[in-house]
């Protein structure tokens, strides 16, 4: 297992290059000087050529690119053009903020949609069931902004139940103030893909359920509610695992909305910024977090199947 | 010896009474499919509907809730402009932006994808990486980054979530193709002789239509609201011009005192975009049960 690991880190290495070199031709090679979008319209020829060379912008793209890369291996995602600040604290310190709002997200969807699902098979082809379907439909038709914007409107503004937006009270709060500020876009983001992965369940549960072990636990007297929980569940695992982890990149990547509308201090409203104001660092350093969480997620999914299913094993 | 034409399958080989049996048996998602057609007619035929200019200021009437004016039947924003106007108006701009984007992604993802799928391994190994690099990104992060390169605007945005579409697009094609690449009639027609063209358009093409037409209508409402995401972030259409999308972020700010300026735009691209995926589901049993959930 652990060569297989470190074979897949290996593997890790091109996929995060092609990701950083893609980002990096986007920025480059399309109109928008970060120069004048700094100094404004206003600015001079004189001045935009200065503050291009000070930014190390008029060297060669491939030069630019590897001197960056070069820095990352390092530990050095750069200085930020906008914010005059090392990139890599500053992403580390919002990227700590969305990850806080995506799993608490997915726990959300995670945890109300496996019961949904499991509870949908219990009850096949009930009212129940088919709210169910339903739910997964509404999950990808709704805008999570839209749904946002309706939590803030019922459970802050109407019931005063959840701080309207942000992370904690600006006097400071502990656990408990950010438990607080943290409901509303967690259940928000969690709601969305909660249809998704009860939906998931629920298939994956009748699939297992067709299976002939199954046949024989109920030939043997084994209760319906035992032959659910010990034989079905832990043999339909594997797709919700997977669907799970998809969400979770998902919801990292997409967390961008959610952050806008409950103004959550995350990377996605710094990336958003960031690209707006066209500071290459920022950006490439944030797409980069994002690209190694995304993967590393992939690859704790694809072991975390082994400690669920023992039949599956890689080969070295 | 080269031939003009062998005999192709057709995409619908009951013809009629394949969309009779569909309609009868699928009557929700025909009826969700009549209904968009008609909200697609009459966004289409705005500027001969007697509405209000959706872009008049009147301030003296601002944030007027629903029926409270008779002129204004959905009330007014906070600008006093007329919420239906804007209403139908944005609702022209935002389906035109999720039909052209979810259009431009199938053109250009089939044509990857049948260059993928029907070219040597060599062509399809550097194609599918392009594609995997692509899918790699958080899709609205890379639609962020494209429209914050080529500038806000409805159609960079348009464009940004069209090519952020295009891998999936391209998987589905290329999947398609590989599969029915190996059929025999394929095969009979390439030992009679018959062109690449002739093969891909008159027996790869129309085969591989059902799951793209499935996933064209399904994709729709997704981009509806990708590019409305874009606008509600500002950087989708531009003031004063209304899309749904912006018309939330207005209505952001008026939450406390008019939610209606923020609940109805968002209650339109809910609507439509699970309308969208209700008749997507709808024909994705009648043309591909195999992907029946």
């Amino acid at each position: 297992m652990t060569r297989y690991i470190v074979k897949r880190l290996v593997q890790m290495l091109p996929v995060l290059l092609g990701v950083t070199l893609t980002v990096f031709l986007i920025l480059h090679l399309t109109p928008g000087d970060p120069a004048q979008v700094m100094l404004g319209p206003e600015a001079t020829p004189e001045s935009i050529a200065q503050l291009r060379e000070e930014l190390g912008l008029n060297r060669p793209i491939y030069v630019q690119y590897f001197l960056w890369l070069a820095r990352v291996v390092q530990g050095d995602l750069g200085r930020s053009f906008a914010m005059k600040a090392p990139v890599g604290p500053l992403v580390w310190e919002r990227f700590k903020a969305t990850f806080i709002l995506t799993v608490s997200g997915l726990a959300f969807s995670t945890v109300v949609g496996i019961l949904a699902g499991l509870l949908a098979v219990m009850h096949l082809n009930s009212v129940f069931d088919r709210l169910v379907t339903a739910l997964a439909l509404f999950g990808v038709s709704m805008p999570v902004f839209w749904l946002g914007l309706m939590a803030i409107l019922f459970f802050s503004l109407r019931l005063s139940w959840f701080p309207v937006s942000g992370m904690q009270d600006p006097s400071g709060g502990g656990a408990w103030d950010l438990l607080r500020h943290l409901v509303l876009p967690a259940v928000t983001m969690g709601t969305v893909s909660m249809g998704t992965v009860a939906r998931f369940t629920r298939s994956s549960l009748l699939e297992v359920f067709g299976q002939d072990f199954i046949r024989t636990a109920k030939a043997k007297g084994v209760s319906p509610n035992a032959v659910l929980l010990r034989h079905t569940l832990r043999n339909a695992w594997i797709p919700v695992v997977t669907v799970v982890g998809l969400q979770l990149g998902y919801l990292l990547g997409g967390a961008v909305l959610t952050e806008k509308v409950f103004s959550w201090p995350g990377l996605g409203s710094l990336m958003l910024d960031a690209i707006l104001q066209r500071d290459f660092p920022v950006i490439q350093g944030g797409v980069l977090l994002i690209a190694v969480v995304f993967v590393m997620v992939n690859l704790a999914v694809d072991v975390l199947y082994v400690y669920l299913d023992p039949r599956i094993q890689y080969e070295d | 010896m080269r031939i003009e034409s062998v005999p192709s399958a057709p995409l619908f080989p009951e013809g009629a009474s394949l969309l009779v049996r569909w309609i009868t048996r699928y009557w929700v998602a025909a009826s969700l499919a009549v209904m968009l057609i008609a909200l697609a007619a009459v966004v289409l035929s705005v500027p001969l509907l007697p509405l209000v200019n959706p872009d008049k200021i009147n301030t003296i009437q601002r944030l007027k809730p629903p029926f409270a004016l008779s002129e204004h039947p959905l009330g007014t924003d906070g600008f006093g402009r007329d919420m239906l106007s804007r209403l139908i108006w944005g609702g022209r701009i935002s389906l035109l932006m999720g039909f052209c984007s979810a259009f431009l992604s199938m053109i250009f993802g089939v044509f990857l994808g049948l260059v993928a799928g029907y070219g040597t391994q060599r062509i399809d190994a550097i194609v599918m990486r392009l594609v995997d690099v692509v899918m790699a990104f958080p899709f609205i992060l890379l639609a962020i980054a494209l429209v914050g390169a080529l500038g806000p605007g409805l159609w960079n945005a348009m464009l940004a979530i069209a090519v952020v579409g295009i891998p999936q697009y391209a998987r589905l094609a290329r999947g398609a193709i590989l599969s029915v690449r190996e059929q025999e009639y394929v095969e009979a027609a390439k030992a009679l002789g018959a062109s690449h063209r002739l093969i891909l358009s008159r027996h790869i093409l129309p085969n591989i239509t059902a799951p793209i037409i499935v996933m064209v209508s399904l994709d729709v409402g997704a981009k509806i609201i990708a590019t409305a995401s874009l606008s509600f972030l500002g950087l989708g259409t531009q003031p004063p011009t209304a899309d749904w999308g912006s018309m939330l972020a207005d209505g952001r700010n008026y939450l406390a005192v008019a939610p209606h300026v923020a609940t109805l735009p968002g209650l339109a691209i809910f609507g439509v975009a699970l309308a969208f995926n209700l008749v997507g589901d709808g024909l994705r049993d009648a043309l591909d049960p195999r992907l029946r959930a």
